[in-house]
């Protein structure tokens, strides 16, 4: 395949001609020079700090996206169970074992703890948050598969309030990409508006979508 | 009253004060309907303008244009530049027409070393009658009265290509008794296209079949624009429906010929 | 061997096919009715987008610009976070490529996430040809699959079939003659039949939104989390991507999505957007163990080498803002453009990818120059420009009609000639006013004449021709308009 490569590096070079010739130095600061001025190119965002915007934008998002807020972790157990029997599901969920979740006093509010996740309830935790688009910044680790976030059919994730940023364009640096595998932005629950241009909740990843914000 | 010897009439009082300014009629106003040409000349020279028609005038070459025909095209612009390019304002009648000299020519001739200046210095003064009497005259016309509710399709070379809309909604003020009514997606294309509509007929029809329901459905009397070819496709196809709308140039109203027939209508 | 984007032959039978067909309009209205309207909406509530818009633009120009730099570096990084990067010079180059390793996983099921450049490559065709089970997971592409068709939109790969079309389909394909009629039944039984595909997929195949050249990662948006699905739970997680794909980096990327989305479906976010790099790590919790990258060019040299022409088209960021908004397209539907791409790209695109021929250059000329398309790209693509551009190249190659080229040949001479085209026009207003008579409307006309009157009257010429009475007022000076010069 290496003759391939080179037939098209060789293509582009000739399409190109001397703009092919820019120093490298050149182009990385054409690059950064676009990236100067975030502000001119975002949407406006209300006043309120990061916390109340992103409160707000949860309401804009499709149905099944909810969001709350605690004052300390420990209350996360007692917030997700409510959550549970406002939509009349058992307190089964599978708790993501990482370490703000996993020494928190899930038994006492009711939930039994599973490994099973798919079609199920996840509680998975995240450090930050967007509130441009009310946005969920997630990491893929040892401890945070990827999968916590869309086999469900319904996700909690909880969000420390100082995780959140104002605008789409700080949701990550980066070192980020490079850190970890995935980099996922969840926005909301899953949805199609494939048939007809109908709404459906839930296909095919959760149905709904709550936000604990602690803090 | 112009003396006899074809010399001009005193510089007359209004915005216009005296300003030479050649008319480009197009073909199809050239042909189906010369009261449009007429009307633009009536109110240029209500804003005082001393209007010349060029004789040599011919085809902006747009057919060609758009059939991809670069070398025909060419030929009609070099042409069209060399009977215009005499006069310091050359005003149309026809977004389309205007957009064909003021831009196609422009790129036409983009490595012509000789014909690039001479297309760029002639669109520079070349307008629209309806922008050219706002933008440039900022003219009010004297007042004319046409007591009924007209609805507007903006044509979508003049409204994309030279930025008209506003311009006719503010001449029409001055037209006594007129209650404009917003047409329902007034920026969508009426599918005249040109050659479009003979080539590809029942798209067209389609299309056109769309406009006319959303002219209809205002309850309109009139229908106005700025674009003869749209127009006659609009009004074509409204009375093959039997619909009792009557169609005209924006320029006929302006000028007090809104009681006449409209496009298509017998006396 | 895999067959590239099949051209069906036949334009005009295919949009009789289409305007006959009042279903298909009905579903292009709601679709695309609905997405101009979030879009207005959307848009509406940013004063600014324009500067946005520019913005975008000049963000892919730059990457347009120096793709062979962002190429190399795209490359470099992915393959040192441990994905393998593929070069395919044409489309069955990419579907044997993908094929391959395919087979060499052993694969003999494979769930695929929406890719239009898996399209364009042929890849069901390809995967089919080698007998391996391919699954579209996007519940539009599942519907496709289902009915044996191409999809007819870039972002809404079934638009065209009305909800009691995808209820037929789901009750034989899913196997329940039972299944009830709303789309939340239909939508439930789909994640339940792909759920037990999405965990025996072999390879996960999908393309890319952006390429991130700084970090060699790919972003993947998506609204029902089918991506991740598709691309975390199998072994091997295969990326089709264009090469005009690249950006420089994640910020860069998160700009372009503002636009992208916005342009799309009227929403400020994809519900889902990953960026994958590289495979799974040593302590990953869940990840593919392979990750292929199949960079593709099919074509896209050539656009870049026109510079001012074909260049500007690798700006797409495939929103389907353009055919949303397409006078044509609302009325025809995405299947009567006979490619992978509709609409006002697919026009531009198709010629480039499948070459100029009789059966591509229709697309190019049924279109009236609008200008709408050009109007909501958010980067600025001069499509009516680069559709005009194709008609200058048909007529070139000698693909337009003798009609035509005589008929321009003499209309030149004509215009070239003014007092040949004074007469030769007033004879022609004399011919019209005559065959109209008393009533002012001609209903038939003759010859190329009737494709107009077949659907409308023809209004007649209000009297002799305006340069006509001209000419005669400058022989004989009296009351007129204006000065004849």
């Amino acid at each position: 395949m290496s003759e391939a490569r080179d037939t098209i590096f060789a293509a582009i070079r000739g399409a190109l001609g001397s703009l092919a010739d820019t120093p490298a130095d050149e182009i990385r600061r054409e690059a950064a020079r676009l990236l100067e001025t975030p502000e001119r190119v975002r949407p406006i965002l209300p006043e309120g700090t990061a916390v109340e915007l992103f409160v707000a934008a949860v309401k804009r998002l499709p149905p099944g996206a909810s969001v709350e807020r605690v004052l300390d972790i420990s209350a996360v157990p007692a917030a997700v169970a409510a959550h549970l029997q406002r939509l009349g599901i058992s307190g089964l969920a599978r708790i993501q074992p990482v370490a703000p979740l996993a020494g928190l006093d899930w038994h006492s509010a009711g939930i039994s703890v599973t490994e099973t996740v798919d079609e199920g309830v996840a509680v998975t935790f995240v450090e930050t948050g967007i509130a441009e688009t009310a946005s969920l910044v997630v990491r893929s680790g040892p401890a945070s598969a990827i999968l916590d976030s869309i086999l469900p059919l319904h996700h909690v994730a909880v969000l420390p309030a100082s995780g959140i940023v104002r605008h789409l364009d700080e949701a990550f640096s980066p070192a980020d990409l490079k850190a970890g595998r995935n980099v996922m932005i969840v926005t909301g629950p899953s949805g199609t508006t494939d048939i007809e241009g109908n709404l459906v909740i839930g296909v095919h990843g959760p149905r709904t979508l709550h936000v604990v914000i602690v803090g | 009253m112009r003396p006899d010897d074809g010399a001009p009439a005193a510089a007359a009082e209004g915005p216009g004060e005296g300003l030479e300014v050649a008319l480009f009629v197009t073909c199809l106003v050239n042909v189906m309907r010369p009261q449009i040409a007429e009307s633009a000349i009536d109110l240029l020279e209500a804003a005082g303008c001393h209007v010349v028609v060029p004789l040599e005038q011919t085809c902006c070459g747009q057919p060609a244009l758009n059939a991809g025909d670069a070398e025909d095209a060419k030929a009609m612009a070099r042409h069209q530049i060399a009977v215009l390019e005499p006069f310091a304002h050359v005003v149309v009648p026809s977004g389309s027409c205007t957009a064909t000299i003021a831009h196609d020519y422009v790129a036409l001739f983009a490595d012509d070393p000789v014909w690039g200046p001479r297309a760029r210095a002639l669109a520079s003064r070349i307008h629209e009658v309806l922008s050219f009497l706002v933008d440039v005259l900022g003219f009010t016309p004297p007042p004319v009265r046409l007591p009924a509710t007209a609805t507007y399709h903006d044509t979508c070379s003049g409204l994309r290509e030279l930025g008209i809309r506003a311009q006719p909604r503010q001449l029409l003020k001055s037209v006594e008794g007129l209650e404009l009514v917003p047409l329902p997606d007034a920026d969508v294309c009426c599918g005249f296209g040109g050659t479009f509509c003979i080539k590809y007929p029942a798209i067209a029809d389609a299309v056109v079949t769309e406009k006319t329901a959303a002219i209809r459905s205002t309850g309109a009397d009139i229908l106005l624009g700025g674009d003869l070819g749209c127009l006659m496709n609009m009004a074509g196809k409204l009375k093959r429906q039997g619909s009792t709308v009557r169609t005209y140039h924006t320029v006929e109203v302006l000028a007090g010929r809104g009681a006449l027939p409209g496009l298509g209508e017998e006396r | 061997m895999a067959q590239a984007s099949e051209i069906v032959p036949g334009f005009d039978r295919r949009t009789a096919e289409a305007l006959a067909n009042r279903q298909l309009k009905i579903a292009i209205d709601r679709t695309a009715g609905t997405a101009r309207a979030k879009r207005a909406a959307i848009v509406g509530e940013w004063p600014d987008f324009a500067v946005a818009r520019a913005h975008g633009k000049a963000i892919k120009d730059h990457v347009v610009a120096h793709l062979g730099h962002y190429l190399a570096e795209f490359e470099r990084n992915a393959v040192a976070s441990g994905a393998v990067v593929h070069f395919a010079r044409t489309a069955d180059e990419a579907a044997t490529i993908v094929v391959g390793i395919c087979e060499a996983a052993g694969a003999k099921r494979v769930t695929r996430s929406k890719s239009m450049l898996g399209e364009e490559i042929g890849l069901p065709h390809a995967l089919e040809a080698a007998g391996i089970e391919r699954t579209e997971t996007d519940l539009a592409e599942h519907i496709v699959q289902l009915a044996g068709e191409r999809p007819s939109h870039i972002i809404w790969p079934a638009m065209h079939k009305t909800r009691e079309e995808i209820h037929e389909l789901f009750k034989a394909g899913h196997a329940a003659p039972d299944l009830g009629e709303t789309p939340v039944e239909m939508a439930a039984s789909a994640r339940r039949i792909l759920r037990e595909k999405f965990h025996a997929a072999d390879v996960g195949i999908s393309g890319a939104n952006f390429l991130i050249a700084d970090s060699g990662s790919v972003a993947v948006v998506t609204n029902e989390g089918n991506a991740e699905l598709t691309t975390t739970l199998p072994p091997v997680h295969i990326v089709t991507a264009g090469i005009e794909k690249l950006v420089p980096s994640a910020g860069h990327a998160l700009q372009m999505l503002r636009l992208l989305v916005r342009s799309a479906t009227g929403a400020a976010m994809t519900q889902y957007t990953t960026f994958h790099t590289g495979p799974k790590r040593a302590g990953d919790a869940d990840g593919p163990r392979e990750f292929h990258i199949v960079l593709v060019d099919n074509g896209r040299t050539r656009m870049l080498a026109e510079e001012g022409g074909l260049r500007d088209m690798l700006r797409c960021i495939r929103c389907g803002a353009c055919m949303n908004h397409c006078p044509v397209f609302n009325q025809i539907g995405g299947h009567a453009y006979g490619g992978t791409y509709p609409g006002p790209m697919g026009a531009v695109l198709t010629p480039a990818l499948d070459g100029l021929s009789m059966q591509t250059r229709d697309l190019a000329h049924a279109c009236t120059l609008n200008g709408r398309c050009r109007e909501v790209c958010p980067v600025d693509i001069p499509l009516p420009t680069l559709l005009r551009g194709w008609r200058t190249k048909s007529w070139r190659e000698g693909l337009e009609p003798v009609t035509m080229r005589s008929g321009l040949s003499l209309w030149r001479s004509l215009a070239t000639h003014p007092l040949a085209y004074r007469l030769g026009v007033a004879a022609a207003s004399l011919a019209l006013r005559l065959m109209a008579g008393r009533s002012r409307r001609i209903r038939r006309l003759p010859l190329v004449g009737g494709a107009w009157t077949r659907h409308r009257d023809m209004p007649a010429p209000s009297g002799s021709t305006f340069l006509n009475s001209a000419a005669a007022r400058a022989r004989a000076p009296g009351r007129g308009k204006g000065e004849i010069r």
